[in-house]
């Protein structure tokens, strides 16, 4: 029992990391950023090449999660900003090439094996009579517990946090208010593209494995979250990134199940979008 | 009728009666419940308690593409035209009502001769003829209007709703559709609108009902209703001071 | 190059055609993106799969039964479609390919990762067809989904999707019931996609569940993307380019979904419309209507005029 709910809380943990940045992106632009993977897979694809070539951890870690802001801020920058106006078909299919671009660069460039992510944490395992878990899983939920604090008081306290909560009410109004809105747009895709980063590379040291291909479940996964959530709701994003995965783990625990557990997710999207679709905390909007 | 969204009451046992044949205006402050009103009556949203007849027979859960094809058509507030289709395409379109729920849809065409020939007639009734091969979306807003006008026309209402169709033009579109509006309605189409320009409404209306915070307050010809104290007053209560 | 290699490639750009027009309808006349376009493709092959190799059924009514069949599983995915707000309907159809392809992998009737082996060639009067005559069969269904795509574009059914994919309120208020629509666009879709899963199926003579995952709903997506979404021409032409350009760039082969995916950006980038569509602009200028139509509609007008004695 213990055992299942601390691995629900790790599994949860890594949904925070993606949902968080899709959250901000939907709520803002209202564009579904498949890309968001891409980012997820390079921050721990590109860590381990680091810590390969011999940088310690944290540098390694540092440096992936600049590069990842970076990558984020170059998407939108780069690519949504300049359709934005053109309905709601081409950013979503343009967002869909630039994904399908980066798995592929990962794979040419690192190949498309598995490989560990071999490096020494610092902690100790957690070992007790019914509970095992890893230094690594710890890792994980110490860190999230920090980013999920840090991210709370940047969003409740900061004035770029507020500027960020009234674009994600309403981008027209914000700007009208004069808020940069560009700023803060950009903002939003700089944090959320750094936390799925720090969130790949967390998965890939608790899995002890990284891989090109290694955002899309997550990420399609971390949708859902977005969707159980109430689209845009950082909040909800995180409650619902607990729930999700507490289900998941306990409904392939107890009941067994015909199909993977990412299956069971994406039934579970699907049956939410159609008979829940404001989400689980969502306002009603027609 | 009635209607609340979550704690807001919409609209709180509004009654109406239009009869066969009049222009009737519907008039009232911003959030009124005016809109929510035509949405209740062309079945976008059922109503909470209370009756809807039309021709006779209740509306009250019939899709709204149903209550189309018996005869009911409306406009939007703001404007809903099918912006990448021409201008005749969207009259087209219209003109399909009866067509669509058979499988005639899998047969006929629209640019046959009889659908393009009534096509081709109401738009020379708006006199949108010049924009006929235009996408709908690139049009300025008053033409838009007219769009969705000639498109619900299309439809071969017996009852027309407009929603603010003058909001946004300028004195001579809004004269504009006031001619139009009075054509269609003597070619015996009930009219039913929404509008806050007074100058318009007055000019068209026979009847004029006033919603605030919906619920009916007022009814009656133009003469009475300008001069009708709560009226006045719910209006003064709000912005909408002119 | 070999008339078998020729053939090949012929026979797949023909079913990518055929998927390509199936997701056109869709998306570009209905208006409701759907990512999960190789679940049904995968219903088509594997239920022809199963009614041939499992239940011992002929070629001729396993094509009628697994056209059928994904026809109608083309409407019950498009259930989705009717209540999901419409962005998400992108999410919800990702979903759907992914728990299809699981499906397929996991349930043991369907053979799991191994698939399903030795599709019987169809025959007729018990002669088994070449690989050559098959190319021809392919080539005549082809021709008839064309045709029949090209008759619909020029009904009320097309403009009712139309009128759907501009504005579901506006389509509801001319009488197109959205519901109905929906599902109408999957259920064809959903036959299409079917055919070419049979096609395919009895092609390749195996199916895996890998040949039906969510990067070939890619593929699909790119082939009616470039030619142009919503026109009648451009998926046709997307589906050679995305077919024959890995073959082309022989030396490019590993680099197929990275040339997708710069593609899909590029195009949505420079031009949107695709290849036909922008070709088209140039062309006539930015005019929705054709100008055939036109034409039509002018002489029409015209002689009205003339009766009303202008
Ligand atoms: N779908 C909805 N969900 C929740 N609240 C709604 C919805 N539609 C309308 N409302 C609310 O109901 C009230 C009445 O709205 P309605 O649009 O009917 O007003 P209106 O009289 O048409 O105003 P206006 O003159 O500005 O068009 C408003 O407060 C509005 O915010
Ligand atoms: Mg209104």
């Amino acid at each position: 029992m213990l055992q299942n709910i601390v691995n629900a809380l790790v599994l949860g943990s890594s949904y925070v990391m993606i949902a968080v940045g899709l959250t901000l992106v939907y709520g803002i632009l209202k564009i579904l950023h498949i890309a968001h993977a891409g980012i997820y897979a390079f921050g721990a694809l590109f860590a381990v090449y680091l810590c390969e070539i011999g940088l310690p951890l944290v540098f390694a870690v540092t440096l992936s999660l600049i590069l990842s802001a970076l990558l984020g801020m170059i998407i939108y920058k780069g690519f949504y900003k300049h359709v934005l106006d053109r309905g709601r078909i081409v950013p979503l299919v343009m967002s869909v090439g630039l994904f399908a671009t980066m798995e592929d660069l990962y794979r040419l460039m690192w190949g498309p094996y598995k490989r560990p992510f071999d490096v020494y944490i610092d902690l100790p395992d957690v070992m007790t009579m019914d509970l095992y878990l890893s230094s690594r899983g710890l890792l994980m939920l110490i860190v999230t517990a920090v980013v999920i604090v840090l991210l709370y008081l940047l969003l409740m306290r900061t004035k770029l946090g507020k500027s960020l909560r009234a674009c994600s009410n309403d981008l027209g109004l914000a700007g009208a208010f004069g808020i940069n809105t560009d700023r803060s747009v950009a903002f939003a895709f700089l944090i959320g593209s750094s936390l799925a980063a720090l969130g790949g590379i967390l998965v890939g040291l608790y899995d002890n494995t990284v891989y090109p291909t290694m955002g899309s479940v997550p990420s399609y996964k971390a949708f859902v979250v977005v969707v159980l959530g109430g689209f845009g709701s950082i909040r909800g994003a995180v409650v619902a990134s607990y729930i999700l995965a507490l289900v998941e783990t306990f409904v392939v625990y107890y009941f067994g199940f015909l199909l993977p557990r990412d299956a069971i997710a994406f039934l579970t999207m699907i049956l939410l979008l159609m008979f829940k679709p404001e989400g689980l905390f969502g306002k009603v909007r027609r | 009728m009635s209607k609340r969204f979550g704690g807001l009451q919409a609209l709180k046992d509004v009654s109406l009666d239009v009869e066969v044949g009049e222009i009737r205006a519907i008039i009232g402050p911003n959030g009124a419940g005016k809109t929510t009103l035509f949405n209740i009556i062309n079945g976008f949203l059922r109503p909470d308690s209370g009756t809807i007849v039309f021709d006779g027979k209740s509306i009250v859960g019939v899709r709204p593409s149903e209550i189309a094809k018996r005869g009911l058509a409306r406009t939007f507030q703001i404007v809903k035209v099918f912006s990448s289709l021409s201008v005749l395409e969207n009259v087209l379109a219209g003109l399909g009502v009866d067509i669509y729920p058979s499988l005639e849809a899998f047969q006929r065409s629209p640019f046959a001769k009889e659908y393009v020939e009534k096509a081709w007639k109401i738009i020379e009734t708006l006199g949108i003829e010049k924009y006929a091969f235009v996408a709908a979306g690139t049009l300025p807003l008053g033409l838009q209007r007219k769009v969705e006008v000639a498109r619900a026309l299309a439809v071969k209402p017996k009852l027309l709703l407009l929603d603010e169709p003058v909001s946004g033009l300028n004195d001579l579109e809004t004269q504009e559709m006031i001619d139009v509006v009075k054509k269609i309605n003597q070619s015996g189409v009930t009219v039913l609108f929404i509008e806050h320009d007074m100058h318009f409404t007055v000019n068209i209306a026979q009847r004029i009902t006033v919603l605030d915070y919906g619920v009916k307050i007022a009814e009656g010809t133009p003469e009475e209703i300008t001069k009708d104290s709560r009226v006045i007053e719910a209006y003064l209560g709000s912005e909408e001071v002119a | 190059m070999s008339l078998d290699y020729f053939l090949t490639v012929s026979v797949f750009s023909m079913i990518n055609m055929i998927l390509a027009l199936s997701l056109n309808i869709l998306i570009g006349y209905a208006g409701q993106v759907s990512l999960g376009h190789a679940a049904f493709f995968g219903i088509g092959a594997y239920a022809s799969a199963i009614l041939t190799v499992k239940l011992g059924m002929g070629y001729w009514p396993a094509l009628l039964l697994s056209v059928f069949i994904s026809g109608l599983i083309g409407l019950l995915l498009g259930l989705p479609a009717l209540r999901v707000r419409e962005d998400f309907l992108v999410l919800a159809t990702i979903g759907v390919n992914f728990v299809v392809v699981s499906i397929f992998n996991y349930v043991k009737f369907f053979g799991g990762p191994y698939g399903i082996l030795g599709l019987p060639r169809p025959s007729l009067f018990g002669h088994a067809f070449t690989t050559r005559e098959y190319a021809l069969y392919v080539f005549l269904w082809t021709l008839v989904v064309v045709f029949l795509v090209h008759y619909l574009s020029n009904t009320y059914l097309k403009l009712g999707f139309d009128a759907l994919r501009e504005d579901e309120d506006a389509a509801e208020s001319v009488g197109v019931s959205s519901p109905r629509y929906k599902m109408y666009a999957f259920a064809i879709a959903g036959l299409l996609a079917g055919l070419a899963g049979n096609l395919w199926a009895h092609y390749m003579t195996v199916v895996f569940p890998d040949n039906f995952s969510f990067p070939v709903s890619i593929g699909i997506l790119t082939m009616v993307v470039i030619g142009g979404v919503g026109t009648l021409v451009g998926p046709l032409i997307g589906a050679i380019i995305v077919t024959i350009l890995p073959e082309v760039l022989r030396f490019a082969r590993d680099y197929r979904m990275l040339i997708y995916g710069l593609i899909i950006v590029f195009t949505m980038f420079f031009m949107p419309k695709g290849i036909v569509g922008s070709i088209k602009g140039l062309i006539f200028g930015d005019t929705p209507l054709g100008k055939k139509r036109v034409e039509k509609v002018r002489r029409i007008a015209g002689a009205q005029g003339r009766i009303a004695g202008r």
